[in-house]
């Protein structure tokens, strides 16, 4: 039963063994991680349509299309009519208009497909990034240089938390390729007003969700405002209807309490 | 036997390049490789839950789609009845919205979002879309259009004109009377005629 060789067997044994263990144990930890899983994800739609043309060479804002980011959890795909207001003179006789022109005659949607996803159970706002001055590419990448729009962050709870912790080193502050609404501001200043004061968590104290319940519109957050609308010495009719105008946020670190953003 | 131990030799060798290849692509932790496959989840959790999402397909509905459009005829809460055609502009589409700073900041972004592919950041047209062939518009600045009442303006912006298509979907009213208050700016040489003292505040961002 026990030859010569059975020491050397015994040892081969139980050293693949630990190697294998260590293999599938390391893998599975990096393995499981969206830096490797979602990072990369670069799905082709079903017409190219390039960002690198759209908006880095023709300077078209983010928000000429995703007109929804500033007021709503989502940031919209725009309607086929979107593409029409150009391309209806741009282009028109090109194949590749010809499937937007079918969808924009017939009605049927474009089924673009969707790059950046975050799990269903993240109740994740467009709009408070934005109108905190967070351009898009802080979690987008440089989207007006890509042909293909290619997910380039993990977008992982622990990649947000790494931001909502020390903001002042990944935030891009709002760029005009974005569109995006930095109120009286210049974006010198905006660039400067991205200093964040580190939360007191240490002592024990949570920072509380400044608004946790998904009440954003209905709250009426713009009179909370740095740029608050001064609204002295108007009459009532013109103080109401002021009331809708979209102003950026007060510039905070986020919540880093679960309830924020799970609830 | 030295067959076998042969085998061996090449079998752990390609096991360790690719060993290697498989570690430095992780843990380099940059892209190494794009996909076109959806990300992989290996423990999906709740990651993808059977509800309606935003914009997405629906099979419940006839057209499949799960956002859903206002019945017909439907009205806003709160809307404004304003002109049908650019004859009754004029008496009906009222400007009530105050001169503010902020709201010229806010009618400027909105402007150099929305209007300056075709008419430029000046208003005056050939902006970067007309370059690759799309109708020049007319200047904002010509003596025409500054004798235009700003419910015209109004009405150009919400139903669109020529081949210029409507607004309304991407400027909600308030933003549209924005963007007609700071024309009137581009019109007056960068200060507004009932605010000469103050031009808008929000400076031009350069590109970064």
């Amino acid at each position: 039963m026990f030859t010569a060789k059975t020491n050397q067997k015994s040892k081969t044994t139980i050293l693949a063994g630990l190697a294998l263990l260590g293999f599938v144990s390391l893998s599975s930890y990096f393995g499981f991680n969206n830096d490797v899983t979602d990072v990369g994800y670069r799905p082709e739609q079903p017409i190219p349509f390039s960002h690198k043309i759209h908006a880095g060479e023709l300077e078209i804002k983010c928000m000429y299309c995703h007109t929804s980011v500033e007021k709503s959890k989502h940031s919209s795909v725009p309607a086929t009519s979107t593409c029409m207001n150009c391309h209806i003179a741009v282009k028109a006789e090109s194949p590749k208009i010809a499937k937007v022109k079918e969808s924009w005659e017939t009605g049927k949607p474009i089924e673009w497909r969707k790059v950046h996803k975050l799990p269903d159970y993240v109740n994740f706002s467009h709009a408070r990034h934005i109108r905190a001055r967070v351009d898009c590419a802080s979690c987008h990448g440089e989207v007006e240089k890509m042909g293909v729009v290619t997910q380039v962050k993990p977008l992982s709870m622990g990649w947000c938390l790494d931001c909502h912790r020390n903001p002042q080193e990944y935030v891009v502050p709002a760029r005009q390729i974005s569109g995006i609404f930095t109120g009286l501001e210049s974006n010198e200043d905006v660039a400067k007003m991205i200093k964040y004061e580190k939360p007191t968590v240490g002592e024990g104290k949570w920072i509380p969700a400044p608004n946790s319940n998904c009440t954003y519109e209905a709250s009426g957050e713009y009179q909370h405002v740095v740029g608050k609308v001064k609204t002295d010495g108007m009459d009532a009719v013109q103080k109401a209807s002021l009331a809708g105008l979209v102003m950026p946020k007060k510039i905070a670190l986020g919540p880093e309490n679960c309830g924020a953003c799970h609830y | 036997m030295s067959n076998n131990k042969r085998k061996f030799g090449f079998w752990s060798a390609l096991f360790l390049v690719l060993f290697a290849i498989f570690w430095v692509g992780l843990l380099s932790g940059n892209i190494l490789w794009t996909s076109d496959t959806p990300p992989l989840e290996i423990i999906s959790d709740m990651d993808n839950q059977p509800k309606v999402k935003a914009q997405a397909a629906s099979n419940f509905f006839a057209d499949g789609k799960a956002t859903r459009e206002p019945v017909e005829y439907t009205v806003p809460r709160n809307g404004t009845k304003y002109a049908t055609s650019l004859d009754d502009a004029d008496t009906k589409n009222i400007n009530t919205i105050p001169v503010t700073p902020e709201v010229l900041a806010r009618g400027k972004n909105r402007f150099e979002t929305m209007c300056t592919p075709c008419h430029n950041y000046d208003g005056k047209g050939n902006g970067l879309v007309v370059q690759k062939g799309f109708a020049n518009p007319p200047s904002l600045v010509r003596p025409e259009a500054v004798a235009y009442t700003d419910g015209k303006i109004f009405h150009v912006i919400s139903a669109g004109q020529n081949i210029m298509s409507s607004y309304a979907d991407k400027l909600s009213e308030l933003d549209r009377w924005c963007v007609v208050h700071y024309v009137r700016v581009l019109q007056n040489g960068g200060t507004h005629p009932k605010m000469a003292s103050a031009a808008p505040t929000s400076a031009p961002i350069k590109q970064q």
